[in-house]
């Protein structure tokens, strides 16, 4: 009996097509004139408008938290994971290169350990690479950078045992294979990599932007500030019109008005807090330290194929000298990214190994600078192979504790989410069900 | 009147200068007809007559100075005191200079020329500090003091003389081409328009390009073939000695004959250390006069080559 009106609440506007419709709207118009004249009337229109406000509030209300909730979700179980695989990938294979240019460089049939580690790392790359793959779906640059890795990677796997069989051989032939396999590793494959990463690390900005947005609360606030606005009025009316202070449902939809867009911007905030937290104590570091973990590998990669070059080429010198400034400037912004203690324990152990790197890697240059390539490899494949392992168990350290806490923090923003969807519904319902027996209280005082 | 001189002294140069004499463009077909058909064409750069480049300092009178006994003040005195003998080599060339991943070593024909040096110098045959180098490396290298010798694989040519000193001709190589098995190619020219492989700043570079192939240019020997292997080149072409090196490293390929240039190798020495230059040269004398040159040809280029060449003659600008 009311939808009639609920159509064109604000009839004097007369609308548009009002020119090819004239005896519809003017019937319409009629009534809702001749509604209007009456406090009855008056009172199923201020019902009708508070049913619509609150089917706003409702729909905002559910857009919002599902919104949010979908982005948090995002946030914890897709992207985040989808950047920590893309950067499995970017280490394994930087990884499998270093390996391969040191067990080269250690000279004779190479160390069987050596030869189980650059296994190992191509199987987890791929591995990686293939969970990945199922997972990057729509993103056209993310295929077209996993597909690079997936064609290149056998073409890489092929040059280090063409170089490895050479090497048996006693062919000098061998070194100009791993210098190869290193160059198409290098050059195109980690760069697809990186192109991977940065693909997922956008993802994951965009989760958490649409995870955190201030959009949603102040839909929020302003859908409950029109439903409150709404009940205020006709309370008002109602007490001009009756005399009565109270309209008992009517101050009970308000409340509850009120109880649901403060509990539901109250939960936007913890889950906020949850999530800020998750980037700032979790994947921001998990992203510089990872970052940091993959330069190392890249400068162990250059000093081993430096000194199987015996002063060759600058080229590698030079690389590591660059790859060694953006880590140690990485190190130093995970330091001030580290918020909680035993993040920064970890990371200024981590600087500590790479100041020993630092040290180790000083020595093998002036070896080798000096011409004495035979001590430089001995010191190489040592002292600074030991070095670097350890500054490389630190980093990998450093990067799971804080995927710990991102871990954690994703969970518990998740988790305030708890019976929010449902309990939007529910309170809008009754909230629209307490404003329409307010008013239908009145309405049949006039029966 | 002058046509005669001219023509004589066009003549000599081409008797004479057997690293530079193609660049005496004066016959105008000449160029042309080399290329059809000429077995051995002149070698390599555009520079100016510069008489036979491969002419070196004579020897100082009298029998070599005993190692640790170098006259003062000379070059071979500063590496004595040192105590190394810092040269730049190539180690990735099989049979002149290559790494055997087993021993750790640095050996070859090169290597054991270095060797020589050391041993007169410092009495032990393994004092070296070996930098590897790459071709283009080669003449900055010596220019800039970083090595006191280069020993490798290293053309004497009318355009390098003027930047290096060179020892006497302690190799003759020449230019050939290697290909796999299965080419149809007989000949350089057969490759005309293909794709050559040859290291940057190598003089195999102008004899590739005077019979119209496309050089790829590499850093390393080996790296050419890689290329060759991986099917990115069509053939390699450089001299007869780097090529049989690379041949012994797969089976699968052949070497086109016949020769088409004529690469004399030196040893190359900064141009401020003319004593070094002669120091060098009595020991290169001692090894063509004591059977040392044919032992060291023996031990590596013997089982590639059918015949054991004597030793190049040293020849002496004064």
């Amino acid at each position: 009996m009311v939808t009639d009106v609920a159509r064109r609440p604000s009839g004097p506007v007369t609308p548009v097509g009002a020119a090819h419709r004239p005896s519809v709207v003017s019937v319409i118009s009629g009534r809702v004139r001749t509604g209007l004249a009456t406090t009855p009337g008056r009172l199923r229109l201020a019902s009708v408008a508070i049913v619509a406000a609150v089917l706003l509030l409702w729909i905002v209300g559910a857009t919002t938290v599902n919104a949010r909730q979908t982005a948090t979700h995002q946030v914890g179980l897709e992207t985040e994971p989808l950047l920590v695989g893309a950067q499995g990938i970017y280490a394994g294979l930087a990884d499998a290169d270093a390996t391969a240019a040191s067990a080269f460089l250690t000279g004779g049939l190479e160390p069987a350990n050596l030869r189980a580690r650059y296994d190992a790392d191509l199987k987890a790359a791929s591995d990686q690479l293939a969970d990945v793959t199922r997972q990057v779906g729509s993103s056209p640059d993310a295929v077209a950078a996993v597909r690079s890795i997936t064609d290149q990677l056998p073409l890489y796997a092929g040059l280090v045992e063409t170089a490895r069989a050479n090497n048996r051989q006693g062919f000098p032939v061998g070194a100009a294979y791993l210098r190869e396999a290193s160059k198409l590793m290098q050059k195109q494959i980690l760069v697809a990599a990186d192109r991977l990463y940065a693909v997922e690390a956008g993802r994951l900005d965009s989760s958490y932007r649409s995870g955190g947005s201030a959009v949603d609360v102040v839909a929020m606030l302003a859908a409950g500030l029109l439903v409150l606005v709404i009940l205020a009025a006709t309370q008002q009316y109602l007490r001009r019109r009756t005399n009565r202070v109270f309209n008992i449902p009517l101050v009970a939809a308000s409340v509850l008005a009120i109880v649901l867009v403060g509990w539901v911007t109250a939960i936007f905030v913890v889950q906020h807090h949850h999530l800020a937290q998750a980037r700032t104590a979790g994947s921001d570091p998990v992203k510089v330290v990872s970052q940091a973990r993959i330069l190392a590998l890249q400068a162990q990669s250059d000093e081993s194929l430096n000194l199987i070059g015996r002063g060759n080429s600058t080229v590698y010198s030079d690389d590591f000298k660059t790859v060694v400034g953006k880590l140690d400037g990485l190190l130093g912004q995970a330091g001030r990214l580290a918020t909680t203690s035993a993040l920064g324990t970890d990371v200024s152990s981590s600087r500590q190994a790479f100041q020993e790197y630092q040290t180790a890697h000083q020595q093998v240059a002036d070896l080798a600078s000096s011409g004495a390539f035979d001590k430089a490899t001995t010191q190489a494949t040592g002292v600074e192979a030991s070095a670097f392992d350890t500054l490389n168990n630190r980093l990998s350290a450093t990067v799971n504790r804080a995927q710990q806490q991102f871990s954690r923090d994703a969970a518990s923003a998740r988790r305030s989410f708890r019976w929010l969807g449902i309990s939007v519904i529910v309170l809008a319902v009754l909230i629209g069900l307490l404003a329409l027996l307010g008013t239908q209280q009145r309405i049949n005082d006039y029966r | 009147m002058t046509r005669r001189p001219l023509l004589l002294a066009a003549v000599l140069v081409t008797a004479a200068c057997v690293g530079c004499s193609g660049q005496t463009n004066s016959a105008g077909g000449a160029a042309t007809a080399s290329r059809q058909a000429a077995p051995v064409a002149p070698t390599t750069t555009a520079a100016a007559n510069c008489g036979d480049p491969t002419a070196s300092l004579r020897p100082a009178p009298g029998p070599l100075p005993a190692p640790g006994h170098m006259p003062d003040g000379t070059f071979m005195q500063k590496i004595y005191q040192r105590g190394r003998l810092i040269v730049g080599v190539d180690q990735n060339t099989l049979l002149f200079g290559s790494f055997d991943p087993f021993t750790g070593q640095i050996e070859g024909f090169d290597i054991d020329m270095a060797h020589q040096v050391a041993a007169a110098i410092l009495g032990d045959p393994n004092k070296i500090d070996y930098r590897a180098i790459t071709s283009a490396q080669r003449i900055p290298m010596v220019q800039n003091g970083t090595v006191d010798m280069v020993a490798r694989t290293m053309t004497i040519n009318c355009d390098r003389i003027k930047q290096v000193s060179f020892s006497t001709v302690y190799y003759r190589a020449g230019q050939k081409v290697l290909v796999n098995k299965d080419s149809p190619a007989q000949h350089i020219q057969d490759l005309s328009g293909k794709k050559v492989c040859a290291t940057t700043g190598s003089t195999s570079i102008d004899g590739i390009k005077k019979n119209q192939a496309q050089p790829v240019l590499v850093d390393n020997w080996t790296d050419c073939l890689v290329a060759l292997q991986r099917n990115q080149v069509d053939a390699v072409s450089t001299d007869d000695a780097i090529l049989s090196g690379l041949a012994a490293q797969d089976p699968y390929t052949r070497i086109l004959e016949p020769r088409f240039t004529d690469e004399p190798y030196g040893l190359a020495i900064n141009l401020s250390h003319p004593e070094f230059v002669r120091f060098v040269n009595g020991v290169l004398d001692r090894m063509r006069a004591d059977g040392t040159w044919a032992s060291i040809y023996a031990k590596w280029l013997g089982p590639v080559t059918k015949a054991a060449p004597p030793p190049p003659p040293a020849t002496y600008k004064d």
